[in-house]
């Protein structure tokens, strides 16, 4: 098992490598940073000193081992855009993301768990499909458009809330609000289908057979044991928090991550958006591998021949 | 396992307020309740509050050419000489009176007197010539600067440039950009650090900059126009343009900018908003490359595309935001612009019998490329085009495409194909507006006419007024008869403000100034 | 808490996982249990309102251009923004026009075309690549499995805005290859789902026999596994087409939407974005289409799920 496990965690090496290599040669493809950094009056003589003072003139091949050697040394190289180091860019960003999607966690997980739980007690009953339904509707809208109609009411309306910016706990409201509603919707179904699950195994059965009273089986057995797979199941939403997190980060004038990497995507800000897809990438790699483990200390037949 | 569970919520929970706790220690100032709430015995602070619709990625003027960048630093770092807000003439700033020599070759400025820098620097002609200097080392800038030669400096106010031909631009291209910066902070901190902390001689110097989010200014108690109207001011980047409005709306911000075509009314229609629009200088046209073996390389037949574009219906998708070309390149106002040229006004009938007469009675195939998500109603100006050209015959397949991947095709010339449309802004010079298709230049997308390189180098120059006008004149008729593409529009620049707000000069080169800002509160 | 319990414990989570992305326990499916959860799927009035909603936009895709009350391509900037005759009672557009004077009715109706074509070619794609990958993954195992897994990893962590632009500066803008992009975005998470459950079921006892009557590898893992899990991926094949059509609006923002004059709802949505306070209907009107879709297909998918699920109670 443990040779398993460090085999696989070998096999995290060439991902990294495929990722570094794919992302640097779909960036150079895809558009020219001296353009972008310099603006729509640069002079073709202009251009050409920028690339050739950032090495981007150089032969591909050339570029991508001075990238390597920098990611190496953990030196992640410069922004085009701000002059900055990127690391320190993406770190002046992370907190306000890490504060938003988390709050966005908690908020589905607050809402879906117990949604899911009422649902999987209801099954089938029309409670349990008006219920579904306005959740999967809340999933069903568009992220920006949510977030505008947010805004119309809770700000614009009832003056209740700010209409964007970081600032205290009601400015987290809205937009955690937005991005985590397209996780309550997730974290319902899969409670719901736990919860349906654990239920009928034999040792749920056992315990009711012993007398337990309903709420008891309910919290102490079947919700601990959906726990689990319910977190896999959100660890593997965190790319889809990412990209949750562009749109409601611009809609909500939220200053992070999610925003800096689309903006550099669209600037083409080469050594940022690097930077960032290996971060990202790095994190849904890690919870790939977790997962993977748990499967073979799970089961062990998947593990070796 | 549930114990564990618990410890992850109250982790995440923990993270959350902490957070949360953390971040209301920084921006308290941008909460615009400010001005309201103050208590008795508080001295009431004004602050203005500006939703910017972009993120600065850089708060040193010079190494950029982006409007919307250098607004933010518009009050804090000053220029030698400015534009007029609308117009192209040339106004003193912190160079009361200039003089060219009788050859051209010399530009002589004299300064102000007793201005000095946020930090403590004094502005002579030292800080002048350095200045300057930078303007000619900036990339950005080099298409302007490339006649300058050496800055001498004669006393401590006055400042000569030397050019190395006769330049008629030259007072334009120090409009665009000759920023005054502090040589001895500048020189010790370099271009990038001096991005994060900004010095200049304006009425608000730079307090903070937290990226994304805001960027704050107090008032210099030292400027040498008096002390400003403001306690600060403070730039919140907001980038969905119904979040803009919104926190107009319920006076979280104080003015806004960059107020788009569908957001307009919302603003008209507020009885404590006022919506100020001012004639922009992004000309947006339908290019063509007439080197290609295609049928845009007859004249005749741009000449019928631009008769079946109503400029009209164009502006009507603005709401009347805007103005029609008038089948030239030049606006009007402009040195060289020519009221009795053919406008091309909308004929369909005329773009059929001129495609028959060219030999196209039944149209031709034409891909169209434009930028999309980049300017205000782009796709819709990109898909009305393709509608008035399909409505004379011509089939257009319509290309629209990423603003970066648009660029890169545009730099590679042979992707680009034989029409795209987008919009160019330049400073409101005949110069500086035509000189983009010389030789050898990017934008130069038709087969080599020496008669209209000539007349750009001519006119380059020129100093005398009237002799420039007349080549500008004899340039755009050529343009008009052998059209650089379709001419469309120019979209006005829309800015949205609480009625409190006064003395807010809008300007034509989408530079937010606000030194002479005031408020009635 | 010592080890052993942990793994106990372990191993009854993780089949909870396994159950609740729906895949099934190991049991040869019959036609009668196919015939059974199909009548327990159409028992339910919610699923009969979620495929009628389904079936209403599928007539919507295939009603012909010239049957629609207006040309929807056609271009009129002097009757932009009329508001809908609808709640106003005056003007010829039921449901108003858009920012370039186009009825919003018909254009709503022939975006239908392009909305479904787009997610269910793009859904096709993906359940195919991604089964096959995480079938032949998971059955052969070995350096096939080391490929496809790596792939995998690499896909889930790769950012679609950067792929999106990649295609797009590549082969240029065009329906096939906005396809191409949303079912290659989608494959990595048939594949794992199908991988997960192919290394499982492998080692069950009928697949052994089946091995030992001396059954071609291909043909167990087209007649023995595939049926297996075939109903987790109808399942997932629901949610997938709701989601790739919120994500080519998305796309359509990238200039890899469909391109003009073809439409779809999610890029009407984007049309109307910046008029929202102003002109509402542009964008509300194909916000409601496809959320009423999404919701349908999501409902049906539940309902699907719970009807094929050998372990329901019913």
């Amino acid at each position: 098992m443990g040779s398993y496990i460090l085999r696989r965690i070998i096999q995290v090496i060439p991902t990294f490598i495929g990722i570094t290599l794919i992302t640097f040669l779909v960036l150079r493809l895809t558009g020219d940073p001296a353009a972008m950094v310099l603006g729509e009056m640069a002079t073709e003589d202009a251009l050409q000193e920028y690339r050739a003072r950032f090495g981007l003139d150089a032969p591909l091949h050339i570029q991508y081992l001075r990238y390597m050697q920098g990611v190496v040394t953990g030196d992640f190289g410069t922004s085009l855009r701000y002059n900055e180091p990127v690391v320190k860019l993406l770190l002046e960003r992370l907190p306000a993301t890490l504060q938003l999607g988390g709050s966005a966690l908690l908020f589905a997980i607050a809402l879906g768990i117990p949604v899911g739980i009422f649902s999987a007690l209801t099954q089938n009953r029309s409670l349990d499909f008006s219920v579904r339904a306005l959740v999967l509707l809340g999933q069903a809208i568009p992220g920006f458009y949510l977030g505008i109609l947010l805004i119309m009411l809770f700000s614009v309306q009832l003056g209740w809330l700010p209409t964007g910016g970081r600032g205290n706990l009601s400015h987290l409201i809205l937009p955690t609000i937005t991005l985590g509603t397209a996780l309550v919707a997730l974290i319902v179904r899969f409670t719901r289908s736990a919860i349906l699950d654990v239920m009928r195994n034999d040792y749920i059965r056992t315990a009711r057979a012993k007398g337990l009273r309903a709420q008891t089986v309910l919290f102490r057995h079947a919700l601990r044991n959906a726990m689990i797979p319910l977190l896999t199941i959100i660890g593997l939403q965190m790319a889809v928090v990412f990209s949750g997190a562009i749109v409601t980060e611009t809609v909500f004038s939220w200053p992070g991550m999610g925003r800096l990497i689309i903006q550099s995507i669209y600037a083409r800000d080469f050594p940022l958006v690097q930077t960032a897809v290996l971060f990202v990438a790095t994190t849904v790699i890690l919870i790939n591998l977790a997962i993977d483990i748990l499967y073979v200390l799970a089961d062990p037949r998947v593990r070796a021949d | 396992m549930f114990a564990r569970f618990r410890v992850l919520l109250v982790a995440i929970l923990a993270l959350v307020l902490t957070a949360g706790c953390a971040s209301t220690v920084t921006p308290t100032g941008v909460q615009p309740g400010d001005t309201e709430n103050t208590s008795s015995g508080v001295v009431e602070e004004k602050v203005l509050v500006i939703g910017h619709h972009v993120d600065p990625v850089t708060l040193n003027p010079v190494t950029n050419t982006t409007a919307a960048f250098q607004s933010v630093t518009a009050s804090t770092i000053e220029q030698l000489v400015y534009f007029e807000p609308e117009g192209s003439d040339i106004l003193p700033g912190l160079a009361e009176s200039w003089a060219f020599s009788d050859d051209g070759l010399q530009l002589t400025m004299n300064l102000k007197e007793g201005v000095i820098f946020h930090n403590g620097e004094e502005f002579n002609a030292e800080a002048a010539k350095f200045s300057l200097e930078q303007l000619k080392a900036s990339p950005p800038y080099e298409r302007w600067t490339q006649e300058f030669g050496d800055i001498e400096v004669v006393d401590d106010y006055t400042v000569v440039i030397n050019f190395a031909e006769p330049t008629g631009f030259a007072l334009s291209a120090l409009g665009r950009g000759s920023y005054v910066l502090p040589p001895a902070y500048y020189a010790e901190l370099g271009a990038e650090e001096f991005s994060l902390a900004p010095v200049g001689t304006g009425p608000y110097q730079f307090v903070e900059w937290v990226k994304d989010d805001h960027v704050t200014f107090e008032a210099f108690e030292d400027y040498w126009g008096g002390p400003p109207a403001f306690d600060r001011i403070v730039w919140r980047v907001i980038p969905e343009d119904a979040a803009r409005v919104a926190a107009l709306q319920v006076g979280e911000v104080d003015l806004i900018t960059n107020v788009t075509p569908g957001q307009a009314n919302t603003i008209r229609n507020d009885e404590n908003l006022r919506l100020v629009s001012i004639p922009g200088v992004r000309v947006f046209m339908t290019y063509v490359d007439s080197r290609l073996d295609h049928p845009v390389a007859d004249p005749m037949v741009r000449r019928a595309m631009n008769y079946a574009v109503d400029k009209d219906g164009l502006v009507a998708l603005f709401d009347g935001e805007a103005r029609g070309l008038d089948g030239q390149y030049l606006l009007p106002g402009i040195i060289g612009y020519d009221e009795t040229l053919d406008n091309f006004a909308y004929n369909p009938e005329k773009a059929k019998e001129l495609l028959a007469e060219a030999g196209y009675p039944d149209g031709f195939t034409m891909t169209l490329k434009y930028p999309i998500d980049r300017y205000p109603l782009d796709k819709e100006m990109g898909e009305t085009v393709a509608a008035y050209l399909e409505a004379v015959g011509i089939d257009v397949e319509q290309v629209p495409l990423e603003y970066g991947e648009f660029r890169r095709q545009h730099v590679e010339e042979e992707t680009m194909g034989p029409a795209w449309m987008w919009g160019l802004a330049t400073p409101s010079d005949p110069h500086m507006m035509v000189s983009l298709f010389g030789p050898g230049s990017i934008y130069t997308r038709f087969p080599d006419d020496q008669r209209v390189f000539d007349l750009i180098d001519q006119g380059m120059r020129e100093t005398d007024t009237a002799t420039r006008e007349g080549t500008y004149k004899e340039l755009m008729a050529i343009w008009n008869e052998e059209p650089l593409g379709i001419y469309m529009i120019v979209p006005n620049d829309l800015y949205g403000m609480s009625i409190a707000i006064e003395n807010f000069v809008p300007r034509t080169d989408q530079v937010v100034d606000l030194r002479t800002t005031t408020t009635s509160e | 808490m010592c080890w052993p319990i942990r793994v106990y414990e372990l191993t009854k989570t993780m089949a909870t996982y396994r159950a609740s992305l729906s895949l099934p326990t190991a049991a040869e499916p019959t036609q009668s249990h196919t015939r059974r959860s199909l009548r327990a799927f159409f028992r339910s009035w919610v699923n009969w309102i979620a495929l009628l909603i389904i079936v209403i936009g599928f007539l919507m895709a295939i009603t012909p251009k010239e049957w629609l009350p207006h040309d929807p391509t056609a271009v009129n900037p002097a009757l932009r923004l009329q508001p809908p005759s609808l709640f106003s009672g005056e003007g010829d557009f039921l449901l108003g026009t858009d920012t370039l004077g186009r009825d919003i009715l018909s254009r709503s109706i022939y975006a239908a075309r392009w909305t479904y074509l787009v997610s269910v070619s793009a859904v096709v794609i993906s359940t195919v690549l991604g089964t096959m990958a995480g079938l032949s993954a998971g059955y052969f195992r070995g350096w096939l499995d080391t490929i496809i897994a790596r792939l995998i990893d690499m896909q889930l962590a790769f950012p679609i805005v950067l792929l999106s632009i990649a295609v797009l500066a590549v082969s240029g803008p065009s329906l096939l290859n906005m396809i191409l992009v949303l079912g290659l975005v989608d494959w990595a998470r048939y594949a794992r789902v199908v991988r997960g459950s192919a290394l499982s079921l492998r080692e069950e006892d009928f697949v052994d026999a089946a091995r030992a009557t001396g059954a071609t590898s291909w043909r167990i893992m087209m007649r023995h596994i595939l049926p297996n899990i075939l109903s987790s991926i109808v399942v997932l094949t629901t949610f997938s087409t709701a989601r790739l059509m919120l994500t080519e609006s998305a796309l359509s923002f990238l200039g890899l939407g469909v391109t003009p004059p073809a439409t779809t709802w999610g890029s009407m949505i984007g049309g109307g974005r910046d008029y929202i306070l102003q002109a509402w209907w542009i964008s509300a009107i194909p916000g409601t289409l496809i959320t009423l879709t999404v919701l349908a297909i999501n409902l049906a998918g539940d309902g699907l799920r719970d009807a094929f699920d050998p372990r329901g109670e019913r």
